[in-house]
């Protein structure tokens, strides 16, 4: 479980970005924060992968008190916590099992395991013929697609989705939502950060509102209502 | 399981070292064109050091024996300058020797050679050409020999004529010495530099890669290892071309310095050659040193975890 304990952010000292979040996320869960550019979402993000460190409160994953995690644990926490970008964030120089093996090598994977690990995760995300492609050879679906694999590789807890389909046509965007219910299926916490309005509508999910910093609204099987 | 992460970063860093094909070669480019600079030094450094060893080599001092002295007296005299700090040798040379020396010198002055004929004795003494380690200990054997129990068998040196070659020989050996440290370190000092803000700027132009490593969870050693191993291959990629490059220079340049220095009975190219193993050796110490700080220091900024 996620908890996130009256935390506050404030940037040098004067941009109050998030103001005394109370929020907790169950194992398992889907849920879609959504909200207008610059309203905190990215920086709640940040916060669970101790890019950033919270200002005032407490966030505790699973009893883990990570707003006092320790420099050298931080590698370990991101192992469980993946997160997927608009941009990708793909190795240009890797091809794309390059770039899922490396995450693999990172969790300590090695042998003819992790390498039938990676053929499956590209079957997983339908990019079994495109292993040895670069991802400038790809398309933006399929450069998301590898960064899922990448992700899924780690055999993440929880998965942190920031604006994943925001660079990709309608199709690649349900090809991925469809991935990330797939995901969610099997165990893993699905935390989808958006401001896509059909896409928060079709999915029918909790919806946690961010406005000026603030939850102004959680609910469950919500709607879009900015 | 270290074997297998050391062989992971080795893949890593030999993966980065030939897909960054154009960072490569200029990060390699800037560290031969660094090295030769400092090879080329160093080789100056080599042949003018030399140069002014061999003309010291060929300065020596005589001292003129009077004629009344004996020949036990001269090796006496022979044997005790021998002894004396700083000297490398003592060739004698004897009364008759040294008239047949004075008589070849001068074969066509008949004046002299009849003059020299007609008297009965040989009007020139025995002579000791002493040779000193250094040519700064002239001053102290002459003056040592101004000085001792056989002072008044000592009829002239020819120190007094040697002195302000000598003078003027240490000074050039003194200003050479410092002109090649200070240009050598100079130098030394700028291609340290330029290595080290390439290296600097290699690693800034992939930056984003560190950072997405950094996201990813990687820990120390799987982001900053590949790193610095791929700097050390441009290092000695740069090194072993510069040597290359170097020796090839001094091998096309050897029948053009042989005319040049057509004076200085030595192959200058085969001089500078082995000597320069020294000099090859120490920038490749100095210059790992630098490449794995510069590496450190780079990557740091970008991989803060």
């Amino acid at each position: 479980m996620i908890e996130f304990k009256n935390i506050g952010k404030i940037y040098n000292n004067s941009v109050n970005v998030l103001k005394d979040i109370n929020l907790s996320i169950d194992n398992g869960e889907y849920v879609c924060i959504i909200g207008r550019s610059g309203s905190g979402k990215t920086t709640l993000a940040k916060l669970m992968t101790a890019e950033e460190k919270p200002t005032s409160g407490v966030i505790t994953i699973d009893d883990w008190d990570i707003t006092k995690i320790k420099k050298k644990d931080i590698p370990s926490l991101r192992r469980q916590i993946a997160v997927i970008f608009q941009d990708f964030r793909l190795l240009p120089k890797k091809t794309a099992k390059e770039n899922i093996s490396f995450a693999c090598e990172i969790s300590g994977d090695f042998g003819s395991k992790m390498n039938s690990k990676i053929d499956q995760l590209l079957q997983v995300v339908g990019l079994g013929d495109k292993s040895k492609n670069y991802p400038f050879e790809l398309s933006g679906g399929e450069q998301q697609r590898v960064a899922i694999a990448r992700a899924l590789a780690f055999n993440p807890s929880i998965l942190i989705a920031d604006e994943p389909t925001g660079n990709l046509d309608s199709i690649n965007t349900e090809g991925i939502l469809t991935l990330l219910q797939d995901i969610n299926n099997m165990g893993t916490t699905v935390i989808l950060i958006t401001h896509d309005k059909e896409i928060v509508n079709s999915l029918n999910k909790r919806i946690i509102t961010i406005e000026d910093g603030r939850i102004a609204s959680d609910r469950v099987n919500g709607k879009y209502l900015i | 399981m270290f074997f297998i992460t050391f062989a992971r970063l080795l893949k890593y860093s030999t993966q980065g070292f030939f897909r960054n094909f154009w960072l490569s070669f200029v990060c390699i480019t800037t560290m031969v064109l660094a090295f030769v600079l400092i090879d080329v030094l160093g080789g100056i450094g080599i042949a003018s050091n030399d140069i002014v060893n061999s003309v010291k080599n060929k300065i020596d001092v005589s001292i003129y024996i009077k004629n009344t002295a004996t020949d036990d007296q001269i090796f006496a005299i022979k044997t005790e300058i021998a002894g004396l700090r700083g000297v490398k040798s003592v060739v004698y040379t004897s009364k008759q020797q040294a008239l047949d020396d004075f008589k070849k010198r001068h074969n066509d002055n008949s004046l002299l050679i009849n003059s020299l004929n007609e008297l009965d004795t040989n009007p020139i003494g025995a002579t000791l050409i002493v040779k000193a380690d250094s040519t700064n200990d002239y001053s102290y054997i002459l003056e040592y020999v101004s000085q001792f129990q056989y002072k008044d068998l000592i009829e002239d040196t020819n120190y007094t004529d040697n002195k302000l070659i000598i003078s003027k020989i240490n000074t050039f050996n003194v200003t050479i010495s410092k002109g090649i440290l200070f240009v050598g370190l100079f130098f030394g000092f700028i291609s340290a530099i330029t290595v080290l803000n390439t290296l600097r700027i290699t690693i800034y132009s992939r930056r984003r890669e560190i950072e997405i490593m950094r996201f990813l969870g990687a820990s120390w050693s799987f982001i900053k290892v590949p790193f610095i191993l791929e700097a050390i291959f441009y290092l000695i990629a740069g090194w072993i071309l510069s040597i290359g490059l170097y020796y090839s220079m001094l091998i096309f340049l050897a029948p053009y310095s042989n005319v040049f220095f057509s004076f200085y009975q030595t192959d200058i190219v085969k001089l500078i050659m082995p000597n320069s193993i020294n000099t090859i050796i120490v920038e490749l110490v100095i210059g790992l040193a630098i490449t794995v700080f510069s590496s450190i220091l780079s990557i740091r900024k970008y991989a803060k975890v």
